[in-house]
């Protein structure tokens, strides 16, 4: 029995009569059919969206004040935000990837490690470990002795769900608790210093 | 009407992100109009005040020219600044609880239908985007149908497509799947 197409998919959801014999035959199938299945989440998705017709106008004045952002933060008149110097760090080691064992943590961070992973950018490293129970415990370590950029900085855990925020200790060690599979962006913030982890996949099985 | 090839929103984003950083002001002025209500509705689905959404809409754009730069895949471009706007969102609700200021609804409850809420501004975004990338008739009609503020009859729809108003109802259904099969592709519904 084949699946059925969008058009016939469509007709099922909007409550519109089969167009077809073959269609109205094949009405059955889309119970037990995954892509089907997909499909008919996807239609109720675009029918919902649809539905709600457009995003709402932006007031003329907010709009205004983001077209004027290249004349306002000319290079020429460098702002406090031009004194903060950025890195985005590029993952090193993922123990889910390899299938390493992961690194022995555990006494210091309360539980066994399920997973380990160690970014760096420029003389940072960011070393983050999953810990048992779900907690994602972390440390900055800066291996030129530049830890006055980290003071009084603080990590923030950005996923699809919600963000989350959390103080650097002076050692550069933070921690999440109850942090669920998901993908995830890390941003480690001080006045002088902005550290990136654009793409922090723990959705990986551990 | 204008007959168009299809260019999707990522190619647009290249396209943009590429004018932005060669110093096309337009090329800026376009990326606000077409994201911008994207970044205020993200805000606004948290039950941020309008003060707070103002801030998180200027401080996102900010972000957003300060970065451009360092986007490795342009192409990913709106799914950066919903995420860039979602991070100051919820940054801006962390700092009104701090405050001790009232939040709109119990943070669970609130949390739970603000998710929804965001990603389906992202979907609605998608949504729109792809609608107004369609060649030909579809794009027109689809844009009548759902996007118009006025209340179209089908008949009033055919006189301004030019078609006969029995062709509107089989129209949509198929304009519709057309739709689908490009959202299917672009990832709506792959979170």
């Amino acid at each position: 029995m084949r699946c059925l197409t969008h058009e016939e998919l469509l007709r099922h959801r909007m409550g519109l009569a089969p167009d077809t014999a073959e269609h109205a035959g094949h009405a059955e199938h889309i119970g037990g059919c995954a892509p089907c299945t997909g499909r008919i989440e996807l239609l109720d998705r675009l029918l919902a969206g649809l539905s709600e017709g457009p995003l709402p106008d932006v007031p003329e004045h907010l709009v205004q004040a983001a077209k004027a952002i290249p004349r306002s933060a000319a290079p020429a008149a460098p702002g406090p935000l031009a004194r903060v110097r950025e890195l985005i760090a590029k993952k090193l080691v993922d123990t889910a990837s390899f299938g390493l064992a992961p690194a022995l943590r555990g006494s210091e961070e309360g539980g066994p490690v399920d997973r380990h992973l160690l970014y760096a950018a420029d003389s940072f490293e960011v070393d983050l470990a999953v810990v048992e129970g779900g907690s994602l415990v972390g440390q900055v370590l800066a291996d030129d002795g530049e830890g006055p950029h980290l003071s009084g900085a603080v990590c923030v855990l950005v996923g699809e769900n919600a963000a989350r925020e959390t103080d650097v200790r002076n050692n550069g060690d933070f921690r999440f608790e109850d942090v669920r599979p998901g993908r995830y962006a890390l941003f480690v913030e001080s006045t002088e210093l902005r550290l990136v982890v654009p793409e922090l996949d723990l959705t990986s099985p551990t | 009407m204008s007959e168009r090839t299809e260019e999707s929103p990522a190619e647009i984003a290249r396209e943009l992100c590429r004018g932005v950083l060669s110093g096309n002001p337009e090329a800026w002025e376009r990326l606000v109009e077409q994201y911008g209500r994207l970044v205020l509705a993200i805000p606004r689905e948290l039950g941020l005040g309008e003060d707070d959404c103002e801030e998180v809409f200027q401080t996102t754009w900010l972000a957003l020219y300060r970065d451009l730069h360092r986007i490795e895949r342009p192409g990913a471009l709106p799914k950066w600044i919903a995420t860039t706007a979602r991070r100051h969102a919820w940054r801006a609700l962390e700092r009104r609880k701090r405050d001790g200021a009232v939040v709109p609804s119990g943070e669970e409850e609130l949390r739970g239908g603000a998710v929804e809420g965001l990603l389906a501004a992202e979907s609605r975004q998608l949504i729109h985007d792809s609608i107004e990338e369609m060649p030909g008739r579809c794009r027109d009609l689809l844009l009548l149908l759902f996007f118009d503020r006025r209340p179209l009859s089908y008949a009033a729809i055919a006189g301004e497509l030019g078609v006969a108003e029995g062709s509107v109802g089989p129209g949509r259904v198929r304009c519709l799947a057309e739709l689908a099969r490009i959202l299917e592709r672009r990832g709506l519904g792959v979170d």
